[in-house]
């Protein structure tokens, strides 16, 4: 699907794989957070600019999407009780059906060593022979609405600046409350994005 | 709320996302405690064989898919 991508809205792409190799997954942070860094080797990087331009920069969108809840993230903090240093492990629900983790744990501590059963199997959850990170639906919702943008302002490509108006396009994204939650006037981002992406264009 | 179940005494649930939670965890574990055993097996002495039979498994499966892990045998495929 990424033959209609430029260079730059590729590069954002990739930094946004890049970002999500620590948990496994990219979702629409992930490529909010790669559409803020400006990256010289592609050209210009439009939607940097326009966030830039609003103040936006990388460090205020990490610290804001640090507070957002990011479903899709395996991330360290979950509130919904399972282990947060385990998320493939819950013992709660292994204790809804009688099953005690902490047993079980402490019988593997003891026949295979301290931690033995924290260590997650490499082929686990069938993804593990690719190293890449997943796409989370809402990631692949904000690249597909880029598409739409794209569709939709007759545009033959999508540039980073289209990938932004997807981001917008969605207010319920954590992207797009991660945006929010950084004080930024949504509507005055997409007027401003669309306006970058017709001098693009030209 | 939930959290405060966890323990000695939980509570029975017949709500499917914490059913389907375990089953999820259930198999996770089941992967784990698999590649310890086999790991360990192998550290033992224990054939390919011998752990494929134990698993119920045939020896390639068994080998396919934990001879390239940490503290398996580095001569795979022979034995």
């Amino acid at each position: 699907m990424f033959e209609r991508f430029t260079k730059d809205a590729r590069s954002v792409v990739n930094l946004a794989v890049g970002d999500g190799e620590g948990t496994g997954t990219v979702d629409s942070v992930s490529l909010l957070l790669a559409l803020a860094w400006p990256d010289p080797a592609a050209d210009g990087g439009a939607a940097a600019r326009v966030l830039q331009d609003a103040g936006l920069d990388r460090a205020r969108l990490e610290a804001a999407a640090a507070t957002v809840d990011r479903p899709d993230r395996p991330a360290a903090a979950r509130s919904d009780g399972s282990d947060p240093a385990d998320p493939a492990l819950d013992a709660e629900a292994l204790a809804s059906l009688g099953v005690d983790l902490d047993a079980i744990r402490a019988h593997a501590d003891e026949v295979f060593g301290p931690g033995a059963l924290d260590t997650p199997v490499v082929a686990e959850g069938r993804r593990g022979r690719s190293r890449r990170p997943r796409f989370s639906s809402d990631a692949k919702k904000t690249l597909e609405l880029a598409l739409r943008e794209a569709v939709r302002l007759h545009d033959r490509q999508i540039t980073s600046a289209h990938l932004l108006l997807g981001v917008l396009r969605d207010p319920a994204s954590p992207a797009a409350r991660t945006l929010v939650a950084a004080g930024a006037d949504l509507s005055a981002l997409r007027a401003s994005a669309e306006r970058t992406r017709d001098a693009e264009a030209a | 709320m939930r959290v405060l179940v966890v323990g000695a005494a939980a509570a029975v649930s017949d709500d499917p996302a914490v059913g389907l939670r375990a089953v999820r965890s259930l198999r996770t574990l089941a992967e784990r405690l698999e590649a310890l055993q086999v790991a360990r097996a192998r550290s033992l002495g224990w054939s390919w064989q011998d752990i494929a039979d134990a698993l119920g498994v045939s020896r390639q499966a068994v080998h396919k898919k934990h001879g390239s892990r940490r503290g398996a045998s580095l001569d795979e495929g022979r034995d």
